[in-house]
């Protein structure tokens, strides 16, 4: 059998047209590599299921492209000509504009309409994807530098190097990778989510977990005013219960825990309870070293701190561990850290007397 | 699809979204499914984005956390020349960050980006060369970004 070879905009087997540079017939571009036996071995065979993952594989450098890398910026930039061939009028700012990222910004732009509207569509397709879990997971194949997104193990691969033989087509070439890049997940959601996370390190900024002691201080009050939570956006009902944070805010708690569980602000006002690694600390190991000048403050704390996020910070190190690490949710099927049980274990219980004192500062 | 377990703000923001929109902001889900926002800012007068019209994406936290947890992405797809958006649409923002709450809604995300177009912080840059340029010559800064808003977001 002839050379074959792999278009990676495609993601097919192709027989490219062979002109002044070998381009690929179904969407001309030059993005091919001649595929060895070697690495896929049982190629014919893996034909079939190459298929259903082109929506997968294009996917991917959008994937990418939120994790903000310039260079993956590249790949997405594919997805956006690939659309374009749908009307075949761009081909030369294809070819022309590879390495040139005003044309890239360009195209994205006059693409930015349909560009919005269908990697919206393209993150459902796999979401939808992701959902029916399929039979097959052995599409990983041992191919370099290339992005796979398998619908059927759920599994995004991101793969450095490889030797490109495309000469000025290949940008891709020494660049991928540079992230290390093996993603497994249970789910797109929580890769999305991580994902972004990962974009913006979040939840390592802003306000340290609260303490338990703290959330358990929470008092339970009864709503009797015309009232809505602001995390839900709903309506308190009249007579329903509520828990108060010491700025007098008050939130299902339903809606609170879960803020507490991973900041100390109040979610209207910023106002700080104390914050694990603060101050007392019992139930986090590896805190313990915190833990007696915390005793020693723990009154002391608490209020005039509304923006006491310096505090917050020194006692970081500490809380890191325990803190989900964005990309830990792929592992372990989006769980939150072990402070969910604790926690919410004492939603009802209040124990008012160390929230008066949290008051009185 | 994915709209059968949507969590009931998402909803709510969504419809007041649609009932009240912000000045100079639309923002409407995805049809296909809510959790995307397709969203629209004006240029804000007397900015160097004045008459212009930019185009951003959201997408809604996913998950259970959705509403413990900042909204997941937020990204211009429309170029802009403003030194706290890089190159790939990125907002530095604080309530994006380190400052988010889960009261902030789509909504006053939205405005605070609007406000950030009004008032670009180069001391808190995302895109280096823009903010130093913002320093050094804020006057050819703005006639830049002028520019580009003419070039790249002039028009719907």
């Amino acid at each position: 059998m002839a050379a074959r070879y792999w278009c990676y905009q495609c993601s097919q087997v192709v027989t490219p047209i062979m002109e002044a540079e070998i381009k690929c017939p179904f969407c001309r571009g030059g993005f091919i590599e001649e595929m060895s036996n070697g690495t896929r071995d049982s190629a014919p065979d893996m034909d079939s299921h190459i298929q259903p993952d082109r929506a997968l594989s294009l996917w991917a450098p959008i994937l990418l492209g939120m994790l903000g890398n310039p260079r993956r910026r590249r790949r997405l930039r594919r997805i956006e000509f690939e659309e374009e061939d749908a009307e075949n009028s761009d081909g030369e700012a294809r070819h022309g504009g590879d390495t040139d990222l005003d044309r890239e910004l360009e195209s994205i732009i006059r693409n930015r309409r349909r560009n919005s509207a269908s990697i919206v569509q393209l993150l459902q397709g796999v979401r939808e994807r992701m959902a029916s879990e399929g039979e097959n997971s052995e599409n990983d194949r041992d191919r370099d530098g290339v992005i796979f997104i398998n619908p059927f193990n759920q599994t995004i691969i991101v793969q450095g190097s490889y030797d490109s033989n495309q000469g000025g087509q290949n940008r891709n070439s020494d660049r991928i990778g540079s992230i290390g890049d093996y993603f497994i997940g249970p789910g797109l959601d929580i890769l999305l989510q991580h994902l972004a996370v990962a974009q913006n390190d979040p939840e390592r900024y802003g306000t340290p977990p609260a303490q338990v002691e703290a959330i358990m201080a929470l008092p339970t009050v009864k709503i009797e005013e015309n009232l809505k939570c602001c995390v839900c956006m709903d309506d308190f009902e009249a007579g329903s219960e509520a828990r108060e944070m010491p700025c007098k805010h008050k939130f299902h708690s339903g809606c609170i825990l879960p803020w507490l569980e991973i900041h100390s602000s109040c979610p209207v006002c910023r106002y700080q309870i104390p914050a694990v690694g603060q101050k007392l600390n019992s139930e986090r190991p590896g805190n313990n070293s915190n833990r007696r000048e915390s005793e020693s403050n723990v009154h002391g704390r608490g209020s005039g701190e509304g923006e006491g996020e310096g505090d917050g910070r020194s006692g970081r190190s500490g809380r890191r561990f325990s803190f989900p690490w964005p990309f830990n949710g792929l592992f372990t099927s989006g769980s939150q850290s072990g402070r969910g049980n604790s926690s919410s274990s004492t939603a009802s219980s209040s124990q008012s007397g160390n929230a008066s004192q949290t008051n009185e500062n | 699809m994915a709209n059968s377990n949507l969590p009931r703000r998402i909803i709510k923001e969504t419809q007041r979204l649609l009932s009240e929109p912000a000045p100079g902001i639309s923002a409407s889900p995805s049809e296909d499914n809510m959790r995307y926002f397709n969203v629209m800012i004006l240029g804000p007068t007397q900015s160097p984005y004045e008459g212009s019209c930019y185009f951003l994406l959201i997408v809604e936290n996913v998950g259970t956390q959705c509403l413990t947890s900042k909204l997941s992405l937020v990204r211009f797809l429309t170029k802009i020349y403003h030194p706290n958006i890089d190159k790939l649409g990125r907002i530095c923002l604080d309530i994006l960050k380190d400052k988010w709450s889960p009261a902030l809604q789509i909504r006053t995300v939205l405005l605070s980006i609007q406000a950030l177009l009004s008032a670009p912080n180069p001391d808190d840059p995302l895109s280096e060369n823009i903010a130093k340029h913002w320093k050094t010559n804020e006057a050819e800064a703005v006639e830049t970004a002028k520019e580009w808003t003419r070039l790249y977001a002039s028009g719907a």
